[in-house]
C-alpha cells in the first residue's frame, strides 16, 4: 500500500508563531528576562510539536478491514485497522477519513473516526458509521489518517491507497402482508388460496404458542377457550411464483420515478422471498436478469443487481419487447413496475402494472405500525 | 476515571492556577479569595452535570457590563493597562466555564489562561512567580495534550451525532501518554534554556516604547532615598537578598554600615528629609580591565568592599566610608559627591549596575582643633520645636559648652545626644501616627519615646542642627549577617535598610554615630539559627541563583556562558545586530511614532493591495454572468454558484421545517414537498437538477440557467416566508 504524508496548515498553525514573533518582540523591546523564557517557551514548543508529529505516524499503518452493505436510508459500517510498528513512540488522537476519487460521496456520508490511543507495536480496531445517501455502487479508494497532536499547531496525515466496494442497496419497504396477495388476485377476480403454509394472510390453522412467536398472532379467544396460548397460522400468498420486471426510461428527466419504481421492486423482491415464494428478476436494458429462485441469497443477488443500476448511464441494452422476454409463466404472476408512466408495451399484456408511486400505497405507513 | 472526567479536571486546574500566578504577580490576594472557589465550584457543577450550560443571555449581559467598566477603569489610569486586561481575562475565563461546552472554548480557555499568565510575567519576576509560572508550565503541557485527544473525541462525537465516548483511562494509556509528556518537556525544557541562553541582550531594548511601562514587581530593590516620619504602618521585612558584600579584613569587625545617600535638609511642614548640597556632583566615569585583581599596590589605612548586586533599581553605589576609587567590570557613568562622598548612578544605567568595588579610606580617628562659634550656615530649623529645648536640656545636663575647641564640643554634643537617646528609648518597627498638627521628631522625643532608626538618626541629626552643629542622616545598609561562618562575605537583605547619622566634627572629617539602641536592631537582624538557618541558607542560594541567572541575565553572564567567541562567530550575528541597532535608534532620535507610521504605512498598503484583489475578482465574477463563457475560471465560478444557490436552498428549506432528510434523494423530496405547496416543490425540483447536472453530469451551466435558479431561489424563500407567517398566525 502506497503512503503519502502531508501537512496541512490550520488556524492555531498560524496564529501560535505569529504570537510567538510578537512575544519576541515584546521580549527584546522591554529586555524582561522572564518573557525571553516564554519567547524560548513558544519556540520549543513548535520544535517539539514537530518531532513528536512527524515520530508518531511514521510508523503507523492502516487497513480497511470490511464494508458492510446498507440500504439507502440506512447506516454502513466500515471496519478498520490501525496499528503501530514503532517501538516507543505511541500515536494519540487519530481521525480516519476517506479521501480519493469522489464517486462513493454521492452513496454515503463521510466516514470518520477517531482513535485516542495506539500503543506502541499494537493495534486497535475502529468501526465507523456512516448514512447511505442514495443507491449505488462505487469505490472507497483512499484512507487518510490525520493528526493534530500534540498541540494542534500543524495537521499531519498520512494517506494509503486501498481500494474497497460499497454497495448500496435500494430502500426497502416492507409491504403490507396482503399486498401481493391482493396484487395476484387482483386482475384474475379471484382469490386464490392455496392450502399451505405461509403469510398470505387466510387462516390455515392453529398451533401452541412457541419461543419466538409474535404476539399478535396470538388466537386469544381460542386460548381462553382451550385455556394455553395459540397462535393463528396462515396460507400461503396467493401466488407460487413472481416474475418482476422493472421498466425503467433512463432519462435524467425520469431520474427520481426510476428510482421510485427500483425501491417498490426491491420491497416486492423482499416480501415475496420473505413469504418463501420463488421471484425472478429482470430489469430489460441494464443487464439485470436474475432466474427464478427462493433462497436466501436471491435477496442479495435481487439487491445487488439493484444496486448497481446506474441510472445516469442511461440503458445500455436495446430494450426487448414483450416478446422478448423470457418468462417462466405457468403459475407465475408478471409483475412490471414502470418508472414513468406506465407503459403496456413494456409487458406480457397479463402482467400486472404498477408504477413507482405505488410503494406508498402498497408499503405499511405509519399508521398502519 | 475517564478521558473526558481527567481532560475536564485538568482544565479547571488549569485555569484555577492561573488566577492564582496572576494574582501571586500583582499581589493581589482579593483577585484569588473570589475566583478560586467559582473555578472550583463550576468544576463540581461539570462534574455532575457534563452538558450544563448557563442562559447566554445572562452571560452576555455580564460580559457587555464588565467590559463597559474595564475600559472606563482603564482609560483613567494607563499605567494599570495590565492589571485591567488581566482582570478582564479572569472574568472571561470565569463566564466561559458556566457557559455549553464545546472544543473550542475549551481551547480558547486555555489560550486565556496562558495569557494571564503572560501578564503575571510582566507584573512580577520574584522567585515565588517564577516557581508558580514553571508549575503552571508543566499543567499547561498536559492539559493540551490531553485536550487534543478529547477535543478529538467530542468533534468525532459530534459528527456522528453518538454521546462522548468515555474511555477509561487504562495503565498503558497513562503509560504512554506520561512518556510522551516526558519527551515534550524535555525538548521544550532544553530548547528552552538553549533559546534563553543564546538570545542577544541588550538589542533593541526600547524600540517601540519607552522606559515608561512600570517596572515588575521584584525586579528592582526597595530601598529608597526618601524618608519621611510620621506615616502608618511597618517597615519593609523582607528577607529577599539585595546584595552581597565582600569586606576585607582592614574594615575591623561586623557590624558594618554600608552608605547610600546623606539627607541633610528636614521639612517640618511634611516631615520629611531631603538631600541638599552646596556644590555640583562631579561626573565620573569606571570601566575596570581586571576585575579579579582589584588595587594590588593599595595604600595602608584603605580596605575594599566588592558589591553583588542581586536586585537592581538603588541609585546609587554603597559605600564604606570615604571613597578613594571605584571599579566596575562594566562602563558606568555616575556623579561622586565631593561634599557628603555619595555616589549617585545615571539614570538609565540602573540595569546595567550588577557589581562593583569600591576602595574606601578608613575613618580618621584624631580630630584637629578649631577655634569659632557656629558656623552661621548651618540649616536651623528646630527653633520653634521641642527638638531645640531638648537639645540644650541635654547640654546643660552634660555640662557640654562652647569652648576654646569648637571641634570637642561638637564631639562631646553629639556624644551626650547619643547618650540621651540610648536611654529610655525603645527600638520598634511599627510607625504609629501622632496627632494631626504635631511634629513626629517632637512627638517622638517627647511623648512616645520609641520607633525606628529613622526616627533615632532623625533625632540626632536634628539635635546636633538645632545647636549649630551640622549633621547628616545617612540612608543605607546594616551589614552584618555573614554568608556562612568564618567567611568574609555577608548577606544584606531588604529588611537590613537602616538609617544612622553623621556629624561634621572638623572641615572634610565627618564622624559615624549609630544612635538606633544595639540590641534592638540586632533582634531585628539576628540571624536565624539551626534548621531555621538551613533553609533560609538554602533559600537563600535559590533567591540569589534566581537573580542573577534569570532575572538580571545579561550580556555580560551571557558572554561568560557561551564565550564571546562563540557569539561573533555566528554566522551573521555582527550585521543583525547592527541592523536591529540601526531600527532601534531610529525609535530613540525619531520617537516611537516614526517607527508606528513605518508599521502603519506596510499594513495600510497590505489593506489596500487586498481590497484591490476582491474588487477586481468580484468585478469579473460580476462580468462573467453577461458574457458567452469563454474560460474555465468563469465555468467554475458558475458551477460553485449553482452549488451555492443550492446550498441556500436546502437552508431555506430547512429553516422552514421542511428540510431534505440525508437519506433522502432531492428529487424525491421535491416530490414530497409538492403536498405541502407546488410552487415550492416546482422550484426545488428545477434547481436540485441544474445542481446535479453540473455536480454529477458534469455539465456545464448557461448564465441564463444560472439567473434562473436565482429567481427560482428567491421565489421559494418568498413562499417559504409566507408559509411561515400563515401557520405562525394558524397557531
Amino acid at each position: 500500500m502506497k503512503s503519502r504524508r502531508r501537512y496541512h496548515a490550520n488556524v492555531p498553525g498560524l496564529v501560535f508563531p505569529a504570537a510567538t514573533v510578537f512575544l519576541g518582540l515584546g521580549a527584546f523591546n522591554s529586555q524582561n528576562n522572564l518573557l525571553f523564557l516564554f519567547f524560548g517557551f513558544a519556540l520549543s514548543s513548535m520544535v517539539a510539536s514537530g518531532l513528536i508529529s512527524g515520530t508518531m505516524l511514521m510508523r503507523l499503518r492502516i487497513e480497511r478491514l470490511s464494508v458492510t452493505r446498507a440500504r439507502a436510508g440506512g447506516e454502513l459500517f466500515i471496519r478498520y485497522r490501525i496499528s503501530s510498528s514503532a517501538k516507543r513512540a505511541p500515536a494519540f488522537a487519530l481521525h480516519i477519513e476517506e479521501r480519493g476519487e469522489d464517486g462513493w460521496k454521492r452513496l454515503i456520508t463521510q466516514p470518520a473516526g477517531f482513535v485516542p490511543h495506539v500503543a506502541p507495536g499494537d493495534g486497535e480496531l475502529v468501526t465507523v458509521r456512516c448514512g447511505a445517501l442514495a443507491r449505488g455502487m462505487g469505490e472507497l479508494s483512499r484512507i487518510e489518517v490525520t493528526s493534530r497532536f500534540p498541540f494542534g499547531f500543524m495537521r499531519k496525515s498520512v494517506a494509503i491507497d486501498s481500494r474497497s466496494a460499497i454497495i448500496v442497496h435500494p430502500e426497502v419497504r416492507e409491504l403490507r402482508d396482503d399486498a401481493l396477495r391482493t396484487l395476484a388476485s387482483r386482475e384474475r377476480g379471484e382469490v386464490v388460496s392455496q392450502h399451505e403454509r405461509g403469510t398470505g394472510g387466510e387462516f390455515f390453522a392453529l398451533r401452541e404458542y412457541s419461543q419466538g412467536d409474535s404476539p399478535t398472532r396470538v388466537a386469544w379467544r381460542a386460548s381462553a377457550r382451550h385455556r394455553t396460548l395459540l397462535v393463528r397460522e396462515e396460507t400461503r400468498m396467493g401466488s407460487r411464483a413472481y416474475d418482476l420486471v422493472l421498466v425503467l426510461s433512463g432519462e435524467p428527466a425520469d431520474r427520481e420515478l426510476d428510482e421510485r419504481a427500483i425501491s417498490l421492486g426491491a420491497s416486492i423482491v423482499s416480501k415475496a422471498l420473505a413469504g418463501g415464494v420463488p421471484i425472478s428478476l429482470s430489469v430489460p436494458g441494464f443487464g439485470v436478469s436474475l432466474a427464478r429462485e427462493s433462497s436466501r441469497g436471491q435477496l442479495t443477488l435481487a439487491l445487488d443487481a439493484l444496486a448497481g443500476i446506474d441510472l445516469e448511464a442511461g440503458a445500455v441494452e436495446h430494450r426487448p419487447g414483450p416478446a422478448e422476454i423470457d418468462m417462466n409463466t405457468g403459475t407465475g404472476t408478471v409483475i412490471a413496475v414502470h418508472g414513468s408512466g406506465n407503459d403496456p408495451s413494456a409487458a406480457p399484456r397479463d402482467a400486472l402494472h404498477l408504477v413507482g408511486e405505488d410503494l406508498d400505497r402498497l408499503a405499511i405507513t405509519r399508521a398502519d405500525a | 476515571m475517564t478521558l473526558m472526567g481527567a481532560y475536564i479536571a485538568l482544565l479547571h486546574l488549569l485555569i484555577g492556577l492561573s488566577i492564582l500566578v496572576f494574582a501571586a504577580a500583582s499581589e493581589s490576594p482579593a483577585t484569588a479569595i473570589l475566583s478560586v472557589p467559582v473555578v472550583v465550584f463550576a468544576y463540581l457543577l461539570r462534574r455532575s452535570n457534563a452538558g450544563f450550560g448557563a442562559p447566554q443571555w445572562l452571560l452576555n449581559t455580564a460580559l457587555v457590563g464588565f467590559t463597559l467598566w474595564t475600559l472606563a477603569t482603564a482609560s483613567w489610569a494607563l499605567d494599570q493597562t495590565v492589571m485591567e486586561l488581566a482582570r478582564y481575562i479572569t472574568f472571561i475565563q470565569l463566564a466561559r466555564l458556566f457557559e455549553k461546552p464545546s472544543s473550542r472554548k475549551w481551547a480558547q480557555e486555555i489560550g486565556l489562561s496562558a495569557m494571564l499568565v503572560l501578564g503575571a510575567a510582566l507584573t512580577s519576576v520574584v522567585l515565588s512567580v517564577g516557581v508558580l509560572i514553571l508549575i503552571y508550565s508543566l499543567l499547561l503541557l498536559v492539559t493540551v495534550l490531553a485536550h487534543q485527544i478529547c477535543a478529538g473525541a467530542w468533534r468525532d462525537a459530534a459528527r456522528s451525532s453518538l454521546p462522548v465516548m468515555v474511555n477509561k483511562v487504562t495503565p498503558r494509556l497513562r503509560r504512554d501518554f506520561f512518556r510522551v509528556l516526558v519527551t515534550s518537556f524535555s525538548i521544550m525544557g532544553v530548547c528552552s534554556i538553549a533559546a534563553f541562553v543564546l538570545t542577544p541582550r541588550g538589542l533593541g531594548a526600547d524600540m517601540f516604547f519607552g522606559a515608561n511601562l512600570s517596572k515588575s514587581v521584584g525586579s528592582e530593590t526597595k530601598f529608597s532615598d526618601a524618608v519621611t516620619l510620621g506615616e502608618e504602618g511597618l517597615i519593609n521585612e523582607s528577607s529577599v537578598p539585595v546584595m552581597r558584600v565582600k569586606i576585607s579584613e582592614d574594615f575591623g569587625d561586623p557590624p558594618y554600615l554600608l552608605r547610600g545617600t546623606t539627607l541633610n535638609v528636614y521639612d517640618p511642614l511634611t516631615s520629611s528629609w531631603s538631600r541638599k548640597m552646596r556644590s555640583r556632583d562631579g561626573e565620573r566615569s569606571a570601566n575596570t580591565d581586571d576585575f579579579n585583581d582589584l588595587w594590588p599596590d593599595r595604600d595602608e589605612g584603605t580596605a575594599i568592599a566588592e558589591i553583588e548586586v542581586l536586585k537592581k533599581g538603588a541609585q546609587y553605589f554603597f559605600s564604606l566610608s570615604r571613597v578613594s576609587d571605584i571599579a566596575t567590570p562594566n562602563p558606568q557613568r555616575f556623579s561622586l559627591s565631593s561634599e557628603d562622598g555619595t555616589i549617585r548612578l545615571r539614570a538609565g544605567e540602573l540595569d546595567r549596575n550588577s557589581e562593583y568595588a569600591i576602595l574606601s579610606t578608613l575613618p580618621q580617628t584624631a580630630l584637629p582643633s578649631e577655634q569659632g562659634s557656629i558656623h552661621p550656615s548651618v540649616h536651623v530649623p528646630f527653633l520653634e520645636t521641642g527638638v531645640l529645648r531638648i537639645a540644650n536640656e541635654v547640654l546643660d545636663t552634660n555640662g557640654v559648652g562652647v569652648g576654646e575647641n569648637i571641634v570637642l564640643f561638637r564631639e562631646r554634643a553629639a556624644e551626650a545626644f547619643l547618650a540621651y537617646l540610648s536611654e529610655g528609648f525603645m527600638y520598634t518597627l511599627d510607625r504609629v501616627s501622632p496627632m494631626a498638627g504635631t511634629d513626629p521628631l517632637a512627638y517622638f522625643l517627647e511623648q512616645s519615646r520609641e520607633g525606628h532608626c529613622e526616627y533615632f538618626a532623625s533625632a540626632l541629626a536634628a539635635m546636633c542642627q538645632s545647636v549649630g552643629v551640622e549633621a547628616r542622616m545617612v540612608t543605607g545598609y546594616h551589614v552584618s549577617e555573614r554568608e556562612s561562618e568564618d567567611s568574609n562575605v555577608f548577606i544584606v537583605r531588604e529588611s537590613h535598610a537602616h538609617a544612622w547619622t553623621e556629624v561634621k566634627l572638623a572641615n572634610g572629617i565627618w564622624r559615624e554615630y549609630d544612635p538606633s539602641p544595639a540590641d534592638g536592631v540586632a533582634t531585628q537582624h539576628q540571624p536565624a539559627k539551626g534548621l531555621v538557618a538551613t533553609y533560609r541558607r538554602f533559600m537563600d542560594n535559590v533567591q540569589i541563583a534566581w537573580s542573577k541567572y534569570v532575572v538580571n541575565f545579561d550580556e555580560k553572564k551571557q558572554s561568560g556562558t557561551i564565550g564571546n567567541s562563540l557569539m561573533s562567530s555566528a554566522g551573521g550575528y555582527d550585521e543583525i545586530s547592527s541592523k536591529i541597532n540601526q531600527f532601534t535608534n531610529l525609535s530613540r532620535v525619531q520617537g516611537t511614532k516614526a517607527v508606528l507610521r513605518s508599521l502603519g504605512l506596510g499594513l495600510f498598503m497590505f489593506v489596500v493591495t487586498y481590497a484591490a484583489l476582491t474588487l477586481a475578482r468580484m468585478f469579473v465574477r460580476w462580468t462573467g454572468r453577461k458574457w458567452p463563457r469563454r474560460n474555465a475560471i468563469v465555468l467554475n465560478a458558475r458551477r460553485t454558484e449553482i452549488g451555492r444557490v443550492y446550498g441556500a436552498l436546502l437552508a431555506a428549506l430547512a429553516k422552514a421545517g421542511v428540510g431534505k432528510p440525508a437519506w433522502s434523494s432531492p428529487l424525491l423530496h421535491a416530490q414530497t414537498l409538492a403536498e405541502i405547496d407546488p410552487g415550492i416543490a416546482h422550484g426545488t425540483r428545477e434547481i436540485a437538477a441544474l445542481y446535479y447536472q453540473t455536480a454529477f453530469g458534469g455539465r456545464d451551466v448557461s448564465g441564463d440557467e444560472s439567473a434562473r435558479a436565482g429567481d427560482e431561489l428567491k421565489r421559494v424563500r418568498a413562499r417559504l416566508r409566507e408559509l411561515t407567517r400563515e401557520r405562525a398566525l394558524s397557531k
